[in-house]
């Protein structure tokens, strides 16, 4: 090894020598080559950078010099020319004068610099003092004689010095550099000029300079600021320079700064990083301009020669790395060989030889060598064999402490083996037989089982090669005999020992030949005894006979006690693992289960349950797939419903086929109705079913199904496969039925659930059904019912005879009872198909029980029942819901009331209860009678449709019942419910609720009646009623005006009262009082002078039709029920000693007034198809004084039109060839707004929703057949006639349309001549100001200021003849009474249109006369 | 001393690989000039013809800056011919068509282009009051994508209101009519009404949002009035002022020579040509790889004054010597 590594380092020395040589020649030459061109470049680059920063700074110089050189140019004759030009002429007393024309001039020299020299910014002037005089500026306005004292700023006391001075350079708007210029100004040079000089030219320079890629220019000023950069960035830095190393060199050799122009600077940049620096100074200013270079960047050009040189160095130094190699190996080779050869020989190959032909002192070398090496070959070979001698004897000692010792380890091997594996006894096995065959050397050793009375091999090792060793292995298992020995080891639980096999003629032959040909001589077999019970046995061979020591059998007997141990720990923990996996599989099952139960529970949907069973029980159940089949009970077939893990091509054949009866496994379950196996489809016969070529060919081997029964139907089967033969376990098929209890369930639920949906759909579609019958049925029937409700009434307006108008009566009111029949029906078919819809609209709740209780007040009276009503203090006033609805539930429960009461009274109460939600409430409304009363039995069933009490009641009363259920459902629909109380004989409580909100806010047309009244405060009321509620409502009302109270039911004690001498203000009387009525008491009262003049109030049931009433003065007649507002008016009124008058809503029938057409002159037509239907409107409109135009259909009512103009329209909507609403449509189309008719829709249509559509079309508004005259006239009055310039023939004067000149001519005699003009004037003024007021009110929202106005026009109007005015007035009037401002401002605008067409028909009829 | 055959092979054959790696040594050296794509520069403005002389301008501006049309940029000219509403579209448009930068005039023009891109940088001009208008929030460091050239609008209302009431002495009323939409103009009512307290002046904004409005406001101007007419995108506001001063002498000043041309009194703001040469040096800046948000936004640096000497006449109005030595332009 050492001769190995002196001559390795001999050959790197010759290596070593020679490259040194070669390679430094050429090293030195490259590095020599490179510092000159490194050198070369950097002069010529500082010399270029240098170069560009004398241009740029050459070029600033001459920029800034201009810029001062022109200020001061300027400045200077600004002093100067006017001196010149003024001293002359000028007085010394014109100094002022003089100054300001000297001002002046500088002012217009300071405009000429600013127009020259755009750089400049602004320019001041400084006087004597540094004051500044003028400032002109290119962005700022002008300012003279300012003041400022900048005496002591720099700009001045430099400039004052007759020096040009620049100021450190100063950002504008962050990013643009400007540095003010101070010059001497004036004669003298004592002022002095400053201007603000943008650098931008500078910058612009600067940016110019072309330095390379990443090169900068820039500019520092004397302070070593930064002035001029092209990136404003840095600028905006504005960093002090002074710190950098080539500012600091330039401003050290700035006096020899043009000599050595070559010296380079490399210095660290603004931007950081190596720079080539090179600079110029800007001589006047002593600024300096720098022009840098990223060094990289520079020495670019260098970068090739560099790489050049490199390239021939590398190579040249290859190529000496090679020569040197190889002339080293030539020099070094023969010495090599010689120094191997003595390396081998010293090794102890002495037979080498060495081989060398050089003919030289190296050779001779090599022989002596080899001489030297024979001598040490001979003295060797004795050595050697005496050193071998002595190593066999001490193997032989060795061999035996080995064995010891490695009986032990094996011992120790097989516990280990026991402690590892403890399920497992095969390692020990193993390990035993190993051990067994390699310590006692054995021809072979094997580890036998003895189980179930069967012998079998657990491991073997030895034996003849290439078979298990013992013949029992071979043989599997078999029952133990005597003929071997370890079936008699076992059998007689002995150890067996055969010393040699061929003299032992204790065994058979069988055995003895046997192991003759396998070739052993000698046995062992030893037992495994665990308390006398054989577990198993180790049996040894040898091949040559002798037999086994005692020590060795020890060792088998200890090998044989470890394998009991371990085959009794692995039977222990087998158990204890058995029954570990039972217990998880339970809990699995029980698991899976509620899985499937929840599935079930969650959802109704049946795919998810299905799927979420079969794939539990799949899993659990150990199988390959699992499906669900539902079982058609028509057709006796199976459908597959779902399945899990079953192959796609099975599926797509079971979904194709479904299984018959009696076929496959579930077809065969059909019949048995329990689990059917096939522990193999394979096999002939045992299957048939229509999947078994796909289930065969799916690898499917066994099958079951378990049926799906429920109540003792079945509803289908639960199948499993899978793909080992054999039959299921009685554990699977416990589970799975448990699955398929769970799937019958869920089918059987979803099935429920199909039929009920589809139940569900039918009524629907019934519903919708009957919805659009009674539609169509309610139109059919009104079409007729408006022919016999119209006709009767017409009728009735004939002269009849009695008999006659009694049968026209029983027409009539038998049309009205079969209307309200239709209209019952149709509400309620409205309610159950849902097409009911609420209006939520604010209306005044007092207004609304009002309306309702008049219209039922006249048949109470009749029947002489008391109708009261109370309204607690807490009801909000005004609320926001549907208040003809309302109208409609208290309607139908106070007719009911009053149909059901023979005496006593009917007491309808509200109340309010205020509900969590701001403003919102729940309103309850009572109506009680003392009636008949209602059977608790009945109780129940009264608000369902169609149900009366009973039916001798229904015969009784009549009535179609719907309107209870009606009142139901709408209570329902507005939030509330509806209840009963009632006792038999003594009457019924109807008490419902409904939640709405508050409308406080909204405006609507009421007084304010809570609270006490200044008006009546304090004023003392009698009040004599003998009906208990009405005295409590009465009271209730009179001292929450702060009244004082005397109350009696009785008219004796009353009277004693006023006998006493007790004074009151006023006397509330009822009429109807048992031991003396009104009227009586009321002249008893006057009796006594005291009462003779205090006013009486009278409350009746009729109204002044009351017999006896008018033989006293009653202040007012008051109808029950007590309304507050009326009663109100009244006590007011009668206190202030006025007659009231009452405003009575009689539910008379409405009188056809003949003269409504003259008050409010319509031009009408009517469009109308049918013919009975065209007699009866235009009989309507000539009992009313209208006589109308007809068209048949919507063209003709067109064409009408287009002939001559009409007012309003009323318009059928269902029509041939064109029907009303394209007619409608038509006209607006044609027409515009206010030049066209109006269009009032009839229509027999009463479904929500038509009165959309009519207006929707066009329509102004809307009646409903059958037409009643009520709606009718209604709807003419809300017809104002149309104003409009005489079309075609323009016969009639404006005068007579618009003025009744028979009024106006009635008017003018009775008032005389020269009336007219007064008239005029007074007329125009007051109409206009009137139209003022009223469109302030519209603004204001105030109705009470519009109704009061338009009233007043109304009858001014109505005065001087203007009776269209007149009319359009009252129309406003009734619009403002009815408290809406709805289309309010379009009819004033027609109304002042109207106004001035009066004015000019009065000047007109003026001229005329 | 034999030199065997394989080691003088082995030689010569490294002899020759060194010769070839000497001849082939010229791949060593990277060619790196590589052809450079003329930049595309996409312009945006409402005029009624590719030859706005703010375009007129960048072009010779960037001709100055040795950026050749053809060679190193070509231009992609969008005019809406005085539609605003066609502006969002172009935008879009020129965004979509990929150009390096957009040059716009006026507010629409580049809020319009803001909208459309936020990547391709913007380079404004004829904007009055870039912060006013909600263009960028500060000048020095423009936000993102956007910067140019500020007409100075906001600036310019004191020196306007000067240089009106040197022509007008006699002027006590200033209205102010601008479009209520326009943003930007809200500075310069602000700064008017601040200036006009030193100089006796009563201003009278008005902002109108349709043509009806404009006229009804004018309607309200009377004879000794003088008008002030912000210059924004919309050419009617300048039209309906220049005819009632001419209907009413009365005396009105605009921001831009163009109005003086159509016979306005006079203006006094910034040369759209010379706004398109400087603009030019931002757009360089920017196609040399400036980021928009390092190139701050410059004030117009050319303001004129301008005046037509016609009209003065007609108002019965004697231009003092100071406008004449001050204005830049006349018109006869």
């Amino acid at each position: 090894m050492k001769t190995n590594a002196s001559q390795g380092r001999l050959f790197r020395k010759y290596v070593v020598v020679l490259l040194l040589l070669v390679g430094g020649v050429l090293m030195v030459s490259s590095l020599v080559e490179l510092y000159f061109a490194y050198r070369e470049t950097q002069v010529a680059i500082v010399r270029v950078q240098r170069a560009k920063a004398v241009a740029a700074a050459s070029r600033i110089e001459q920029f800034l010099g201009e810029v001062a050189m022109q200020v001061r140019e300027t400045t200077r004759t600004a002093s100067d020319d006017p001196d010149a030009s003024q001293t002359g002429p000028a007085k010394v007393g014109f100094r002022q004068g003089l100054g300001a024309a000297l001002a002046e001039q500088r002012q217009l020299d300071f405009l000429r610099v600013l127009r020259n020299v755009p750089v400049i910014a602004a320019l001041s002037h400084l006087d004597l003092a540094g004051k500044e005089q003028l400032r002109v500026s290119r962005l700022e306005p002008d300012v003279v004689g300012s003041q400022r004292d900048l005496s002591s700023a720099p700009s001045f006391v430099q400039a004052r010095t007759g020096k040009t001075y620049w100021s450190p350079v100063y950002l504008k708007n962050e990013s643009e550099p400007y540095v003010t210029l101070a010059v001497p100004a004036g004669k003298y040079a004592v002022e002095v000029t400053t201007a603000e000089v943008s650098l931008a030219p500078v910058v612009k320079i600067v940016s110019q300079i072309d330095v390379g890629e990443a090169g900068v220019a820039y500019v520092v000023d004397t302070r070593n600021q930064l002035v001029a950069h092209p990136d404003s960035r840095v600028l905006r830095a504005h960093r002090d320079l002074s710190g950098l190393v080539q500012v600091q060199s330039a401003r050290a050799d700035r006096p020899a700064s043009s000599g050595d122009a070559t010296q380079a600077v490399v210095a660290e940049g603004l931007g950081g990083g190596r720079v080539l620096a090179a600079h110029a100074a800007i001589a006047p200013l002593g600024w300096l301009v720098f022009v840098e270079r990223p060094a990289a960047d520079a020495y670019a050009p260098l970068r090739a020669p560099i790489i050049r040189s490199v390239v021939i160095f590398v190579l040249g130094l290859a190529l000496s790395v090679l020569a040197s190699i190889f002339l080293a190996r030539r020099m070094v080779a023969p010495i090599r060989k010689l120094q191997e050869g003595a390396a081998l020989i010293g090794a102890g190959n002495l037979g080498h030889r060495i081989e060398l032909r050089t003919g030289d002192e190296l050779e001779a070398l090599g022989d002596e060598l080899n001489r030297t090496a024979a001598q040490l070959e001979a003295s060797h070979a004795t050595l050697e064999r005496k050193v071998e001698e002595r190593t066999r004897e001490l193997a032989q000692a060795n061999a035996e402490i080995t064995e010891a010792l490695d009986r032990q380890t094996a011992t120790a091997e097989i516990l280990r083996a026991i402690s590892q594996a403890q399920t497992d006894v095969q390692p020990v096995f193993d390990v035993i037989a190993e051990s067994a065959l390699r310590l006692l050397g054995a021809w072979s050793a094997a580890v036998f089982r003895y189980e179930h009375g069967l012998i079998g091999s657990a491991s073997a090792r030895g034996g003849l090669p290439g078979s298990s060793e013992s013949h029992i292995a071979e043989r599997q298992r078999i029952s133990p005999t005597h003929d071997y020995p370890p079936g008699r080891a076992i059998l007689t639980r002995r150890l067996q020992h055969i010393v040699d096999v061929d003299t032992d003629t204790s065994w058979g032959e069988l055995f003895r030949t046997e192991a003759r040909q396998r070739g052993f001589r000698s046995v062992v077999a030893v037992p495994m005894l665990r308390d006398h019970e054989a577990l198993g046995v180790i049996g040894v061979t040898r091949g040559e006979p002798g037999g086994f020591t005692p020590a060795e059998i020890a060792l088998l007997q200890t090998f044989a006690d470890q394998a009991v141990i371990a085959v009794e720990n692995a039977r222990l923990l087998s158990e204890l693992h058995a029954r570990t996996v039972q217990l998880t599989r339970s809990v699995e099952e029980l698991k899976a289960l509620g899985d499937v139960s929840q599935a079930l529970n969650s959802t109704l949907d049946l795919e998810t349950v299905l799927s979420t069973i079969v794939s539990r029980a799949n899993q659990l159940a150990g199988t390959d797939s699992c499906s669900i089949y539902e079982y058609d009970e028509q057709a006796e077939e199976f459908h597959l419903l779902t399945s899990d893990k079953l192959a796609e091509e099975v599926v797509a054949v079971a979904r194709r086929s479904p299984i018959r009866r009696g076929e496959g496994v579930a077809g065969r379950m059909a019949v048995t109705r329990e689990p059917v196996q096939i522990a193999d489809i394979a096999a002939p016969g045992a299957y048939q079913g229509p999947l078994r070529d796909v289930l065969l060919r799916a690898g499917t081997r066994a099958l079951m199904g378990i049926p799906l029964l429920r109540e003792g139907h079945l509803i289908g089967g639960l199948t499993v496969t899978k793909k080992t033969r054999g039959e299921f376990s009685a554990e699977v098929v416990g589970l799975l039925r448990t699955f398929a209890s769970q799937s019958a369930l869920a089918i059987q639920n979803a099935r429920l659930f199909r039929d009920l949906g589809s139940a569900r759909r039918d009524a629907e579609v019934a519903n919708e059904a009957k919805s659009a019958f009674l539609a169509t049925m309610s139109h059919e029937i009104r079409t007729p019912m408006n022919a016999v409700i119209g006709m009767s009434s017409l009728l009735l307006n004939t002269d009849l005879t009695e008999e006659q108008r009694e049968y026209a009566e029983i027409v009539r009111s038998s049309g009205d009872a079969l209307l309200t029949v239709i209209n019952d029906v149709l509400d309620f078919s409205k309610i159950e198909a849902g097409r009911m819809e609420l209006e939520a609209q604010p209306f005044d709740l007092r207004e609304g029980v009002e309306a309702a209780l008049d219209l039922v007040s006249a048949r109470a009276a009749e029947k002489g029942l008391d109708l009261a009503y109370q309204i607690a203090d807490t009801t909000p006033a005004a609320i926001v819901g549907d208040v003809a609805r309302l109208r409609q539930i208290l309607l139908n429960l106070l007719s009911n009331a009053v149909k059901f009461t023979e005496q006593g009274e009917i007491v309808l109460t509200v109340s309010a209860r205020p509900l969590e939600t701001h403003g919102t409430y729940e309103l309850t409304f009572s109506v009680r009678d003392t009636g008949i009363g209602i059977p608790p039995d009945r109780l129940g069933r009264l608000f369902e449709s169609f149900s009366q009490v009973d039916v001798s009641t229904a015969r009784r009363y009549g009535g179609t019942g719907l309107g209870l259920a009606i009142s139901k459902r709408l209570t329902e629909l507005m939030g509330g419910t509806i209840t009963v109380d009632s006792r038999v004989g003594h009457g019924s409580e109807f008490r419902f609720t409904l939640r709405a909100a508050s409308a406080e806010g909204a405006v609507l047309p009421r007084r304010e009646l809570r609270g006490a009244q200044p008006s009546l405060e304090g004023r003392t009321v009698l009040a004599v009623d003998d009906n208990e509620t009405n005295r409590r409502i009465l009271d209730a009302y009179l001292r929450s005006w702060g009244m004082t109270v005397h109350m009696t039911g009785s008219p004796r004690e009353a009277l004693a009262w006023v006998e006493a001498g007790q004074s009151f203000d006023l006397a509330i009387l009822d009429m109807h009082m048992p031991e003396l009525d009104g009227v009586a008491l009321a002249r008893a009262i006057r009796e006594h002078p005291r009462a003779a003049t205090m006013p009486l109030l009278l409350f009746t049931s009729l109204g002044r039709r009351e017999v006896g009433a008018d033989s006293v003065r009653f202040a007012a007649h008051l109808t029950k029920p007590i309304k507050p507002s009326q009663v109100f008016d009244a006590v007011v009124a009668a206190l202030a000693g006025q007659p009231t008058r009452v405003d009575r809503r009689a539910p008379a029938p409405v009188e056809l007034d003949p003269e409504m057409a003259v008050r409010h002159p319509l031009r009408i037509l009517v469009a109308e198809d049918n013919i009975v239907n065209q007699k009866l409107a235009l009989r309507l409109l000539e009992q009313l004084g209208y006589r109308a135009d007809v068209a048949a259909n919507g063209l003709e009512a067109v064409a009408a039109i287009e002939r001559q103009p009409y007012d309003v329209v009323l318009m059928d909507v269902q029509m041939p060839e064109m029907d009303g609403f394209e007619a409608s449509r038509e006209i607006s189309r044609r027409w515009p707004d206010e030049a066209r008719p109006r269009i009032v829709a009839m229509t027999a249509n009463a479904m929500q929703g038509d009165r959309e559509l009519c207006l929707a079309a066009g329509m102004d508004d809307y009646v409903s057949k059958p037409i009643r005259v009520d709606e009718l006239v209604a709807a003419l009055q809300r017809s104002a006639p149309a104003i409009r310039a005489p079309r075609g023939d323009g016969a009639a004067s404006p005068a007579t349309d618009v003025l009744d000149l028979d009024a106006f001519e009635r008017l003018r005699t009775a008032m005389g001549a020269g009336f007219l003009d007064e008239l005029l004037s007074t007329f125009v003024e007051d109409t206009q100001e009137l139209v003022g007021t009223m469109r302030r009110a519209i603004g204001d929202k105030d109705i009470d200021a519009l109704r009061r106005a338009a009233h007043s026009l109304k009858s001014n109007a109505a005065s001087v003849g203007a009776m269209m005015l007149s009319g359009m007035a009252r129309d406003l009037e009734t619009l403002a009474k009815s408290g809406s401002f709805e289309g309010a401002r379009a009819r004033l605008d027609r109304v002042a249109a109207e106004c001035e067409r009066v004015a000019r028909a009065l000047s007109e009829v003026e001229r005329g006369h | 001393m034999t030199e065997s055959i394989p080691t003088r092979r082995r030689a010569r054959y490294l002899l020759w690989l060194a010769a070839a790696i000497v001849l082939c040594g010229g791949p060593l050296r990277i060619d790196a000039q590589h052809a450079r794509r003329p930049s595309r520069i996409g312009v945006l403005n409402a005029a009624w013809a590719a030859s706005h002389p703010t375009v007129e301008g960048l072009k010779a501006g960037l001709k100055d800056l040795g950026l050749e049309e053809g060679r190193d940029v070509v231009f992609d000219i969008r005019f809406t011919e005085g539609k605003l509403a066609a502006m969002p579209a172009a935008a879009e448009a020129l965004v979509k068509s990929g150009v390096d930068v957009i040059f716009t005039s006026q507010e629409a023009a580049t809020q319009a282009a803001k909208q459309a891109t936020n990547a391709i940088p913007i380079v404004f001009t004829l904007v009055g009051d870039p912060i006013g208008a909600g263009i960028v929030s500060t000048l020095a460091r423009p936000d993102a994508n956007v910067t140019g050239v500020s007409s100075l609008q906001t600036e310019l209302v004191a020196k306007r209101l000067e240089v009106l009431t040197t022509l007008a002495p006699g002027a006590r009323r200033v209205w102010i009519v601008y479009y209520g939409n326009d943003l930007s103009t809200t500075p310069l009512i602000h700064k008017a009404l601040d200036v006009a307290r030193g100089m006796k002046l009563d201003v009278v904004p008005k902002a109108v949002l349709d043509a009806d409005a404009l006229r009804a406001a004018l309607r309200e101007v009377r004879r000794g009035d003088v008008v002030l007419a912000p210059d924004g995108s919309n050419p009617d506001l300048a039209i309906a002022i220049i005819e009632r001063s001419l209907a009413l002498r009365i005396p009105a000043v605009f921001g831009t020579a163009l109005w003086v041309g159509y016979g306005g009194l006079m203006s006094y703001g910034p040369d759209y040509y010379a706004q398109g040469v400087q603009a030019a040096a931002l757009v360089a800046k920017i196609l040399r790889g400036a980021r928009p948000q390092d190139v701050p936004i410059e004030g117009a640096e050319k303001i004129d004054l301008a005046v037509n000497l016609k009209t003065a006449e007609l108002l019965g109005l004697t231009v003092p010597r100071k406008i004449l030595l001050r204005a830049d332009a006349f018109r006869r």
